[in-house]
């Protein structure tokens, strides 16, 4: 999962550009890792990508307004 | 299993057994770094981590245990602590995830300015597979899923400027204007640890070519 290489390479060798300092990350660099980092979870751990994950909690669409505790039982984490 | 939340006013006793009480809890990402984590949160610089805390949100307790200018040898007295977040509770989506992103520390001068945060390549490797089955064993089968994040280059010439130096005396060689740099070694051991690993954590990687 060499994902840094793909950062390396959408960096299109500006290196400086991916820090604010030369060591700690831009806005850029951030971005860049971000979209890094959710690659390998996408890839490597799929069950654990964001849209692989519900929401916690009931959707407040989905409780009963009338009787909202008996929707707060019925729901999973 | 069902989910045993307590409700406020709540005043039922189930008498459920222990395993079905075990509290179902929001998945957690813990990231366990050095000052590359801890400003990860910035809102200034458009921080990483705060970009994953928004990728989950009402998903994932996104938690932030970075410390400037940590090695992995320092890391290894705190790993307790970062190990504790997993253990109460069950993740109520499966697993947990932990990130492990040292090196640029360790890599510093061992003769240069930074020289009290010089970790030697084999050492640095230990430590991070220390770290590693600490977690796994700490857990077991509950263990979080990690992934290893290892340590970019730097821009050296930036870097010096912030510092006021005519030039960095920090690190050695620096990647990639200089091949044979320590943090790129420290990438290939990271690398090579996971690659050795019959368990292996997925791994952001900086390629070295």
């Amino acid at each position: 999962m060499d994902s840094w290489s793909a950062l390396h390479s959408k960096a299109q060798g500006d290196l400086e550009g991916l820090f604010w300092d030369g060591l700690h990350m831009s806005a850029r660099g951030n971005t860049l890792l971000f979209e890094a980092l959710m690659g390998v979870i996408q890839s490597s751990l799929p069950g654990l990508a964001p849209d692989a994950l519900p929401l916690d909690a009931p959707l407040w669409r989905d409780i009963d307004p009338k009787n909202y505790e008996s929707s707060f039982r019925a729901a999973r984490f | 299993m069902a989910t045993k939340r307590r409700a406020l006013g709540s005043t039922t006793d189930t008498g459920a057994s222990e395993e079905e009480t075990m509290a179902l809890r929001r998945t957690k990402i813990v990231l366990f770094g050095d000052s590359i984590t801890q400003q990860a949160f910035s809102t200034k610089h458009s921080g990483w981590a705060a970009a994953v805390n928004d990728a989950y949100q009402r998903k994932v307790d996104i938690v932030n245990r970075g410390y400037s200018g940590y090695n992995t040898r320092w890391a290894s007295q705190l790993v307790h602590e970062v190990s504790s977040h997993f253990a109460s509770g069950s993740p109520a989506n499966g697993r947990d995830i932990l990130t492990i992103f040292f090196g640029a520390n360790d890599a510093s001068l061992a003769d240069g300015t930074a020289a009290a945060q010089h970790v030697p390549i084999a050492e640095y490797k230990a430590n991070l597979g220390k770290l590693i089955d600490f977690v796994r064993s700490d857990h077991g089968s509950r263990a979080p899923q990690i992934v290893l994040i290892t340590p970019p280059p730097v821009h050296e010439r930036s870097w010096a400027k912030f510092c006021g130096e005519e030039t960095s005396n920090r690190w050695e060689a620096l990647f990639p204007f200089r091949r044979s740099a320590p943090l790129a070694s420290r990438a290939l051991a990271s690398r090579a640890l996971v690659s050795s690993d019959p368990n292996p954590s997925p791994l952001l990687f900086w390629q070295v070519s």
